[in-house]
């Protein structure tokens, strides 16, 4: 009878530790609901259940953008300043998480995000910013950024998209100088065009830097016009959904693996983009990131951290298991298999993100435009309508679309937006 | 029972006092701070205790200035706000806010209402739509016409402590905020004058 009853308290000890191995509640809840089209329904959800302390940031991550993609661009500002601030105060190593995580898994430990993500949540802001024709607030979240770039360079240089969008922040704010420092270290690491090279020469032709504006249109190749007196519309594309972190699994005896959180390798043509004004078709600069890309090379960037966490935590929890085989009572096997059942690769992270993030800049002649956005991916085709999009003269307005997977029917609140095309999880 | 209610040393009872002890500590409280007394910096990120600072030094900087000797009346200014080239967002609109205040109460200095231009446009065209009789209406033509703007920029550079085995994590930040006077006649910077704040913080790597 005792020894049934330890049995069932060792079986309910793992059941209990493996309750935290999933995103549950609310959080499910609310990106159940935006990836059925329904962004109004998953912030409601977000703004009135609660979500476990560990994964608040995840919470304020999936809110920000959610906001974002159903046009409330100040309720996405005060979610991701929220989760800014978050990141700040929990920017310690807690060790009541980390021992419990020694011998459980890392579920147990607050989410602290990727540095993509915390380089995404500035993206996140300045297009928010901009979309509130606010520059100057853009830039502040450019700096902000700079500042998430300069520490973690190597893993999300080949961020196209957030670094030229801290660019043209610069550039909106009227720090030409600062933009032109941007665009510089962007086109001599890139070594082409990639969507840049037009803003970067009318930049340094602004500045006066006309040596580095012959440099740069070395590698213009854009057919887009670049006449001074067009105004511009800057659509932010956002596009498919980005892949959820798997568990990878390395077994280094029958009864001994290790579980860590991977990217799966998957390859993605990037979504074609086209954009007809009035029904003619418009030359355009796009600028493309996939963010799968930078996510494995930011994750990779912590895989020694991840790495020595695991052997700390296999020798830990084999310790453990030693000590308790000695019972003769068959507990201390029982315990053992919960400790080895609680073997989890931590594979939270922000799944709200799109799987394409498009810079598309085209040049216009200032007046009322009716829009129409095209998307390509593999055999789908997404037509999106942005109706009488007011152009002026040498200023640039911006435009944020969601398409496909987690594109709610309404995009934004300025000028209506409709979707056709067939829904899927691209 | 007798045990339990006399004698201090029982477990249970020493332990719901040491409880009781310890979480005193625990209460939520709140206080009011008066801002023109202490001084508060929680961390090493601006505050409202620097923007105190901030607007007593400019303030009496601009009260002193030798502009006002030079002037026949009172200058007139127009204010065009303080440009953030911080990496936060800072309300710079009560730094300007506060030294046009400031300035105000002192009575040096007269001041027009950019941000209200909008609507006293639209008041006297209401005015004059047919609303008001005549003899209330304003007279057009009769606002003042500034002297000078006041404008300035805020700044700050941060640095944070290199990666090396430390148990704290260092931030140094410095604030600058330049203000100057620009003679609308002339285009001549008139005044000038500059406030800097550095702050260091400290937070530790491992904590609870």
């Amino acid at each position: 009878m005792f020894s049934s009853l330890r049995h069932r308290a060792a079986l309910l000890c793992a059941a209990v530790l493996l309750q935290g191995c999933a995103v549950g509640g609310s959080l499910y809840d609310a990106r159940t609901q935006f990836y059925s089209g329904q962004p109004q329904a998953a912030l409601n959800t977000l703004n009135t259940e609660k979500v476990s302390s560990r994964n608040r940031l995840l919470a304020h991550l999936d809110h920000g953008l959610i906001a974002h993609t159903a046009g409330e661009y100040e309720e996405s500002i005060n979610a991701f300043k929220a989760a800014t601030a978050l990141l700040n105060k929990i920017d310690f190593v807690g060790i009541r998480e980390q021992s419990a995580s020694l011998v459980t898994n890392d579920w147990v430990t607050s989410y602290k995000g990727e540095y993509s993500e915390r380089l995404w949540i500035h993206t996140f802001q300045m297009m928010n910013f901009l979309l509130l024709n606010n520059p100057e607030g853009a830039a502040v979240e450019a700096r902000q950024a700079l500042k998430v770039y300069t520490e973690h360079g190597d893993a999300l240089k080949n961020d196209w998209y957030s670094r030229t969008l801290m660019a043209m922040s610069f550039a909106a704010a009227g720090k030409t100088d600062s933009a032109h420092i941007e665009y510089k270290k962007l086109l001599d690491e890139i070594g082409r065009d990639a969507g840049v090279a037009r803003r970067a020469w009318q930049n340094a032709k602004r500045l006066g830097r006309e040596q580095d504006a012959k440099e740069f249109k070395k590698v213009l190749t854009s057919k887009a016009s670049a006449a001074a007196k067009k105004g511009e519309l800057v659509l932010f594309v956002q596009t498919g959904s980005i892949p959820r972190k798997v568990a990878g699994e390395i077994f280094l005896d029958p009864e001994l693996f290790a579980s860590f959180p991977v990217y799966p390798d998957i390859r993605r043509a990037n979504a074609e983009l086209s954009v007809l004004a009035d029904n003619s078709n418009q030359s355009v600069d796009v600028v493309t990131t996939q963010l799968v890309d930078v996510s494995r090379k930011a994750l990779a960037a912590r895989g020694k951290q991840i790495a020595a966490k695991q052997i700390l935590r296999i020798a830990a929890k084999k310790e453990l298991a030693r000590a308790l085989e000695k019972r003769a009572d068959g507990f201390g096997g029982l315990i053992t298999a919960a400790l080895f059942i609680t073997e989890q690769a931590d594979t939270r992270s922000w799944e709200t993100l799109p799987a394409q993030l498009s810079l598309v800049q085209i040049p216009l002649d200032a007046g009322t435009h009716d829009i129409k956005l095209i998307v390509r991916t593999g055999s789908r085709q997404y037509e999106v309508s942005i109706p009488k999009v007011d152009i002026r003269s040498r200023e640039i307005t911006y435009h944020s679309v969601r398409v496909g997977s987690g594109a709610p029917r309404l995009v934004t609140k300025t000028a209506s937006t409709d979707q056709t095309g067939s829904q899927s999880n691209w | 029972m007798t045990l339990f209610t006399t004698n201090w040393a029982h477990p249970i009872k020493a332990t719901v006092v040491a409880l009781a002890v310890l979480t005193t500590g625990c209460a939520a409280t709140t206080k009011s701070i008066d801002p023109s007394e202490e001084t508060v910096h929680y961390d090493a990120n601006y505050d409202f205790s620097d923007k105190k600072e901030i607007v007593n030094k400019l303030t009496d900087s601009l009260l002193n200035t030798t502009l006002m000797g030079r002037e026949t009346g009172k200058p007139i200014i127009v204010t065009y706000g303080i440009s953030n080239e911080t990496a936060e967002h800072i309300n710079t609109g009560g730094i300007s806010d506060d030294i046009r205040l400031a300035l105000i109460q002192a009575g040096e200095y007269r001041f027009v209402n950019r941000k209200q231009r909008d609507n006293t446009l639209k008041e006297a065209d209401f005015q004059y739509a047919g609303f008001v009789p005549p003899e209330q209406r304003i007279t057009e033509g009769r606002q003042l016409g500034a002297n000078y703007i006041l404008a300035g920029t805020l700044r700050s550079i941060e640095k944070n402590q290199p990666r090396q085995w430390r148990l704290n994590k260092r931030k140094l930040v410095y604030y600058s905020l330049n203000l100057e006077m620009t003679n609308i006649q002339t285009g001549e910077i008139s005044w000038a004058d500059s406030v800097e704040i550095a702050r260091e913080s400290s937070r530790p790597i491992i904590g609870w």
